[in-house]
């Protein structure tokens, strides 16, 4: 079950306090994206937040072990 | 699965209203009927029987029955960024751009940027030409359902898949990054001047000639472990430029790829790890030369020989497929 837009749980994946190891290349690729994204503009952390969570929202069944990554951490 | 087929197979295809992508040469796509299909120009392939050129038979990948037209758009220059705008609920987006278009540098610098873009898989290739005809014959995009075709526009097959099913996207790229400096550049593009090595400015291309680097062997980034190149094109020693085949970014470090020992055997040991069926893939051009695939089959792996690979962003020197799963 995808968690809730509100849940802090989306934190972490712009946290610099996790670096997350994805296996599909879609999340890799989203992940690179939002930290070159903040990493040139820390104003933009909401626009990430918003990427991250449609990413996982929309792509639900296949990066399944992906987001099991973010739960662990 | 039987990819590769006569001009009267194709026809005959279309006719039974299959929903298909065809990578041909120009002039096999021009006699074809209207349809569910989309064409790119290039007349390599990696067929069953292994890597060849032609411009008599058609690579075509003939969808699944779970696969369902939802649209074929055609993007201009201006409109590239509408393009996950119309991406299907549940399925995938198939798109092909004209090889040195102005839409083919745009989506390249700008597809990052683009809103929604990781929302659904978006794959594809850059068309090319013969590459005895790069003087003479342009790369072309078709759309089946008008019949009509493009130099400059990006044309993409939006296709809707049954929901108990979702799509795949993975790439094969068996170069990664070598132990040698660290590269980074002073512009974003195709085209560099200088680089910072190891943080000391100098002229790339003058990098290049000094440390005799295989050109061959591509630039490579590291996005959060998907490796990610960026091929040479052309090293101008008398305008101190490098020209490459894809873009390259400020704020990415790159590294000069490592040597691969033998393409074919490192490329079907992951295949078997993988054990893979894709529905569709295709391969770069330049692995195509440089790892001397014609003739050649490659792991029971079939598409067309591209210009350039797209998974979400433009590839170089990279194997991309799609596989459709069960939920």
């Amino acid at each position: 079950m995808l968690p809730a837009k509100n849940d802090p749980l989306w934190g972490k994946v712009i946290s610099d306090q996790h670096n997350f190891e994805f296996k599909s290349l879609p999340a890799r690729m989203m992940y690179s994206r939002v930290r070159q994204l903040i990493s040139s503009d820390d104003s933009k952390r909401d626009d990430a937040l918003e990427i991250v969570y449609a990413f996982f929202k929309k792509n639900e069944d296949s990066v399944e072990h992906d987001l099991e990554l973010i739960k662990a951490a | 699965m039987k990819s590769i087929y006569s001009l009267d197979e194709a026809k005959k295809l279309i006719e039974e209203n299959r929903n298909l992508i065809i990578a041909a040469h120009q002039d096999l796509l021009n006699d074809l009927p209207k349809g569910n299909w989309i064409g790119g120009t290039i007349p390599y392939f990696l067929g069953e029987e292994g890597g060849f050129s032609s411009k008599e038979k058609l690579f075509i990948t003939n969808l699944p029955s779970i696969c369902h037209l939802k649209s074929i758009n055609q993007y201009d220059v201006g409109s590239l960024n509408n393009i996950m705008k119309d991406y299907p609920e549940n399925g995938f987006s198939y798109v092909l751009i004209p090889a040195t278009s102005e839409a083919h540098i745009k989506f390249a610098n700008e597809v990052t940027t683009y809103q929604g873009l990781f929302n659904s898989p978006l794959l594809g290739w850059i068309t090319g030409v013969h590459l005895d005809d790069l003087e003479s014959e342009k790369p072309l995009v078709f759309n089946g359902l008008t019949g009509e075709s493009s130099e400059s526009d990006a044309l993409v097959f939006h296709i809707e898949i049954d929901t108990e099913y979702y799509p795949k996207t993975e790439i094969i790229n068996l170069f990664k990054q070598g132990s040698g400096d660290s590269i980074k550049f002073l512009n974003d593009g195709f085209e560099i001047k200088d680089a910072l090595i190891n943080g000391q400015k100098v002229n790339f291309a003058e990098y290049l000639n000094k440390k005799e680097i295989n050109s061959e062997l591509p630039l490579v980034a590291n996005y959060s472990g998907a490796m990610v190149n960026a091929s040479f094109q052309n090293i101008n020693t008398e305008a101190k430029t490098v020209n490459l085949y894809a873009p390259v970014f400020t704020n990415v470090e790159y590294k000069i790829a490592s040597p691969i020992e033998n393409y074919k055997e490192e490329f079907e040991k992951i295949i078997q790890q993988r054990n893979i069926q894709p529905i569709f893939s295709c391969n770069c051009i330049l692995n195509y030369l440089y790892a001397g695939l014609e003739g050649k089959r490659l792991g029971g792996i079939t598409g067309p020989i591209t210009f350039g690979e797209i998974a979400y962003i433009l590839l170089n020197q990279t194997m991309v497929y799609l596989t459709l799963e069960k939920k």
